[in-house]
């Protein structure tokens, strides 16, 4: 059997670079939806802790190394950048890895891009490292975490990769503009 | 390395057929290579076009036919609901109004001559009968021309269509203008003994 190929969701597509802002593509990574069955969530947090993770309280995350545990909503998490070992028969688990774009935003400029597309106080005071939030890229559904103080990862349906890369670069590219007349 | 993948023996073409998911990074690869041995066989891809004139010709149907309106018994398809159990739905099936001569069911369609263009959308009235909204007898949801068959072929939904299989009706296209007799046939117009897909 001949090995196949990989795509990557947002082949050809990235980097975008501007000189105060660079938007790029993570890595593959496994991306696994996580929901403790009823009465287990004890045993999911135990399970996640011997991945050096933890569960993420409401709009944060726990991160250790390559690997994540995101909050994505009430009672569920994503567990990105390591297989769900010690989890299966204590939570429902669906593999989502397939079906996200995953990228970065970094520089000075990045706040800047996405307060023109994402409609919440992404202002280090409101949104710090380690917090995450599911709201729109301009009416795309959009997982988004602040990774540091000028980088965010910005995870879209691995469909609308076209369309968040560009309404990404159109801000960027606004934002360079600007810049450029003084 | 192996890449997990689900196999499903499936045919939406009437031909002996499959349908393969593997996760989408390895999609277009897939697609390239199955493609090239497709080739290498004397075959090769085909479209969407395509394949629905092939469904249309076996009688498979579509959202065109299940709009939202349609019930088992209009499709022809009441067998599958159980005579015995209670399932979801069953009781409101049974309800006036809801199964009978009065409703529109799947038939086909063939226009005399074969090589008469009909459009979906047109709807059906009596030979002789006037084409106006009270003789409205049902209407076209899918046409194709099909070279197999040499003729223009649809599935339309007819009131007591499968009584009428074998007359005659008229299709009138009030958009377009046009005005087509067609013979009212059963949906399936080709292999309906359905041994294409088990070959």
């Amino acid at each position: 059997m001949p090995r196949l190929i990989e795509t990557a969701a947002c082949e050809g597509l990235l980097p975008v670079v501007l000189p105060e802002v660079r938007l790029s593509e993570l890595p593959f990574a496994p991306v696994t939806s996580v929901a403790a069955f009823a009465g287990k969530d004890r045993a999911v947090g135990m399970a996640l802790r011997k991945l050096s993770l933890g569960w993420p309280d409401p709009g944060r995350s726990v991160r250790a190394g390559e690997a994540a545990c995101l909050w994505t909503g009430r009672g569920q998490a994503f567990l990105i950048g390591a297989a769900p070992e010690g989890l299966a028969g204590v939570a429902a688990l669906t593999d989502q890895s397939d079906g996200w774009a995953r990228m970065r935003l970094q520089g000075p400029g990045a706040e800047a891009v996405l307060a023109r597309l994402v409609p919440i106080d992404l202002r280090v005071a409101a949104f710090p490292e380690g917090a995450v939030a599911r709201s729109g890229l301009n009416h795309m559904m959009m997982v988004l975490m602040r990774e540091g103080p000028q980088a965010f990862q910005i995870m879209v349906f691995r469909s609308m990769a076209g369309s968040a890369v560009h309404e990404l670069a159109v801000a960027m590219k606004a934002l360079a503009a600007r810049a450029a007349l003084g | 390395m192996e890449v997990e993948a689900r196999l499903f023996r499936i045919s939406f073409s009437g031909e002996a057929g499959y349908e393969i998911a593997v996760p989408a990074r390895f999609g277009a690869a897939l697609w390239r290579d199955l493609v090239a041995r497709a080739e290498s066989l004397g075959g090769g891809a085909y479209g969407m076009e395509a394949l629905n004139v092939l469904r249309i010709e076996k009688g498979f149907i579509t959202h065109a036919e299940i709009h939202g309106r349609v019930t088992a018994f209009d499709i022809g398809l009441q067998g599958m609901v159980s005579a015995k159990k209670d399932c979801i739905g069953k009781a409101a099936s049974q309800r006036p109004g809801l199964t009978g001569p009065e409703r529109e069911q799947l038939v086909g369609l063939r226009p005399i001559p074969a090589g008469r263009a009909i459009a979906a959308g047109a709807h059906l009235f009596d030979e002789g009968a006037a084409a106006v909204a009270s003789n409205d007898r049902g209407y076209v949801t899918s046409v194709c021309w099909s070279p197999t068959l040499r003729s223009h072929l649809a599935l339309a939904f007819l009131k007591d269509g499968r009584a009428r299989i074998g007359g005659r009706v008229k299709l009138v296209d009030h958009l377009r203008k046009a005005e087509v007799l067609c013979e009212v046939t059963h949906p399936v117009f080709f292999d309906p003994e359905g041994g294409r897909a088990r070959a």
